[in-house]
């Protein structure tokens, strides 16, 4: 689940025809629903509905059902371009979900309705979930970095109270949070906060945050971890054979 | 060559001798690209690519191949020679292979060493007829702007010091941003008798050059007046940005970076044909007007940083972009209020707000005060980056509903302690002491 669809549509699976696409992931781009949908009212003359809940919800609906929802990702599902019945009962279940929540309306809001949705429905083995408000931070706006950032906070929380609750994931799931990486230091000539491509530890050094079953009890470890030890790590708690990777298993990790 | 013919004589009969010649290849993009470029470039920058030019025009041959020796080498070590490389303009592929080489970091340094070599041997001729003049940013925090009075120069770490301005004893006067800059507050233009602000300070130094003196605006209350008087300072002494008053070059800019398709080569597609649309009819007057403050904005809407979506962040990339080109002696800058994401259309940020979605525009000006305080900082923090802003430097943030500003300023500054008020007449004389 992706809030960002950035600028390939094949982040769910390798372009390698050995262990590519019959491989890969299902892929949802569910802020690319938004724009799609106001792209449509706005070329179709309907952007007074934008500003009615109900008429938003059938705006979704109809961007979803459009001929290109290929365009919003599912790329390596059974359908490309006809939504699996199950597949659009899931996404109309979030869309409505989230049109009368009566909570914000930004598009990480959408990827956490439509991901808990994809957990009731799929309870899929694997789930990543980007969330992307916190991106604002490129047009300079401070206050909707912070905000995305606190967003991201409550719907993590929200994840691991819907991982509680759901028979299919309590007990047996990790959820591991990563930010991306970290922002530009102030006065540097990449614009701070604005960006994520300066040379510099402010960038690079981040943290990361584990629960669940593959954590043994509450700590916190202050050494430096590598990102590539994460991958087999990961790799090792879904039972997966040894990696041909650089990293190594994290030893606080429980297989 | 049209061009050719705006660049000095001495520089002219340089290139003529086959100077380029002597350039490392990866010099050249940027080289021929200011060349070509000449009209839309200020004068700091003209300069400094003469600088760079006429450093190696009087060098003999030995002293040239010594001076690019290690970039020479650098250049065999990544093969340029085998790239895709353009000689002609600094391009994405040219960028993408310099930086993917492992010898990066190190080209980088030397290339650096040959522009200081040249700085070096300029500042040797010139040093005993140029002296550098004082300068100065002034910074406004409108009083729209809702700032909390204990923490609003936290992320200044202690770099300057706040200082009260009195009002009430300038005559109870409502805009200190405005009394400082033009000698007078209320309505701007409005008849009043007035005392000499920054501006006419800075407009009379003997050394005043063009683009020397840049006013920019999140909205179009400071620039305005300006543009309608048509007096009162000399147009081409000063450039002059104000983000709404740019709002039809704003809204062409964004429809074409949303038309854009979610791949790398329809974004080149789009960029490119924004590279070349003629701007013209989307300019204002003062805009217009003026070839280089006309690229200059095609420049900063292409380079993003929210320039073309926030007025804040406009105001804060203008004010970076001008110190790193035209490195103004005085720069004033005015933040403003923004308004909140709609409800459910707030994701389409190139898309106009009131088109896509018929709720009226509620402003934030919590949220703006939030973005404004942190710019402000990064407006001085750019400057600083910059060897002329580093010791002869004044910048003064004025949150104007505390009446309270925060000044960063070299020793020699006149300095307030302690919690004294100063009255706004003679924090202006200070400044314009300073300016002058």
């Amino acid at each position: 689940m992706a809030s960002n669809k950035a600028l390939t549509s094949l982040i769910g699976a390798s372009s390698d025809t050995n262990y590519g696409p019959a491989y890969g992931a299902n892929v949802v781009f569910p802020k690319q629903l938004m724009l799609q949908a106001v792209a449509d009212a706005l070329r179709q003359g309907r952007t007074a509905n934008m500003a009615d809940r109900n008429k938003v919800q059938a705006e979704l609906e109809s961007a979803m059902e459009g001929s290109n929802y290929e365009g919003l990702g599912w790329n390596v599902f059974d359908a490309l371009d006809r939504l699996d019945p199950r597949v659009r009962d899931t996404i109309q279940n979030a869309i409505a979900g989230f049109v009368h929540s009566g909570a914000a309306t930004s598009g990480d809001e959408l990827t956490f309705f439509m991901s808990r949705e994809v957990m009731r429905k799929f309870a899929p083995q694997v789930l990543v979930i980007a969330f992307s408000d916190v991106e604002a931070a490129h047009f300079g706006s401070y206050a909707f970095h912070l905000s995305g950032i606190r967003t991201a906070d409550r719907l993590a929380y929200q994840l691991w109270q819907e991982i509680e609750a759901n028979p299919d994931y309590r007990g047996n799931t990790t959820m591991v949070i990563l930010p991306e990486f970290g922002r530009d230091p102030d006065g540097s000539s990449t614009n701070g906060f604005f960006n994520h491509r300066a040379n510099s530890d402010s960038t690079r050094d981040t943290w990361m945050m584990t629960l669940g079953a593959a954590v043994e009890s509450p700590q916190v470890i202050e050494r430096p971890i590598r990102h590539i030890d994460l991958c087999p790590t990961l790799a090792g708690l879904l039972g997966c054979r040894p990696m041909d990777a650089l990293g190594a298993k994290l030893r606080e990790f429980r297989a | 060559m049209q061009v050719e013919s705006k660049l000095t004589e001495k520089l002219q009969e340089a290139l003529s001798k086959n100077l380029l010649k002597r350039f490392p290849v990866t010099f050249l993009p940027f080289i021929n690209q200011q060349l070509h470029q000449w009209e839309y470039l200020f004068p700091n920058e003209r300069k400094s690519t003469e600088r760079l030019l006429l450093y190696v025009a009087q060098l003999s041959p030995e002293q040239s191949v010594s001076l690019f020796r290690e970039v020479n080498e650098l250049e065999e070590k990544m093969g340029v020679r085998h790239w895709q490389f353009s000689t002609a303009e600094q391009t994405i592929q040219n960028s993408s292979q310099l930086s993917s080489s492992p010898y990066f970091q190190e080209w980088r340094r030397s290339v650096q060493a040959v522009f200081d070599a040249a700085d070096d041997y300029s500042r040797r001729m010139n040093e005993p007829a140029q002296k550098p003049g004082n300068r100065l940013i002034l910074l406004d925090l409108p009083r729209n702007l809702p700032v909390d009075g204990a923490n609003v120069w936290r992320r200044w770490q202690g770099i300057g010091r706040p200082v009260k301005l009195d009002l009430a004893l300038s005559g109870g006067l409502g805009g200190a941003f405005e009394f400082l800059l033009t000698g007078k507050a209320g309505t701007p233009g409005a008849a009043r008798e007035r005392s000499a602000g920054l501006l006419d300070a800075t407009l009379d130094r003997p050394q005043s050059s063009p683009a020397d003196i840049w006013l920019v605006d999140a909205g179009r209350s400071l620039i305005d007046p300006f543009v309608d008087r048509q007096s009162g300072m000399n147009e081409s002494r000063a450039v002059l940005l104000s983000c709404a008053r740019l709002e039809a070059y704003r809204q062409n800019f964004s429809r074409e970076m949303n038309s854009m398709r979610k791949d790398l080569a329809d974004a080149d597609a789009v960029f490119d044909r924004l590279r070349k649309v003629d701007v013209t009819p989307w300019c204002p007057v003062e805009v217009a007007a003026h070839p280089a403050v006309r690229e200059f904005v095609r420049a900063l809407y292409l380079t993003g940083n929210g320039a073309v979506i926030f007025g804040n962040s406009f105001v804060e990339w203008s004010a970076s972009e001008a110190f790193r080109r035209a490195r103004p002696s005085f720069l004033a800058a005015k933040f403003g209020v923004r308004s909140k994401p709609k409800p459910f259309t707030g994701v389409a940020v190139f898309e106009n707000p009131e088109l896509v979605n018929p709720l009226p525009a509620v402003d934030d000006p919590a949220g703006s005060a939030v973005d404004a305080q942190m710019l402000a900082l990064y407006v001085w923090l750019a400057a600083s980056r910059y060897e002329e802003y580093q010791k002869s430097a004044v910048c003064v943030c004025v949150a104007e509903s505390l009446s309270e500003a925060y000044v960063v300023a070299p020793p020699e500054f006149a300095r307030w302690r302690g919690p004294e008020l100063v009255s706004l007449d003679r924090f202006g004389e200070a400044l314009r002491a300073w300016i002058a």
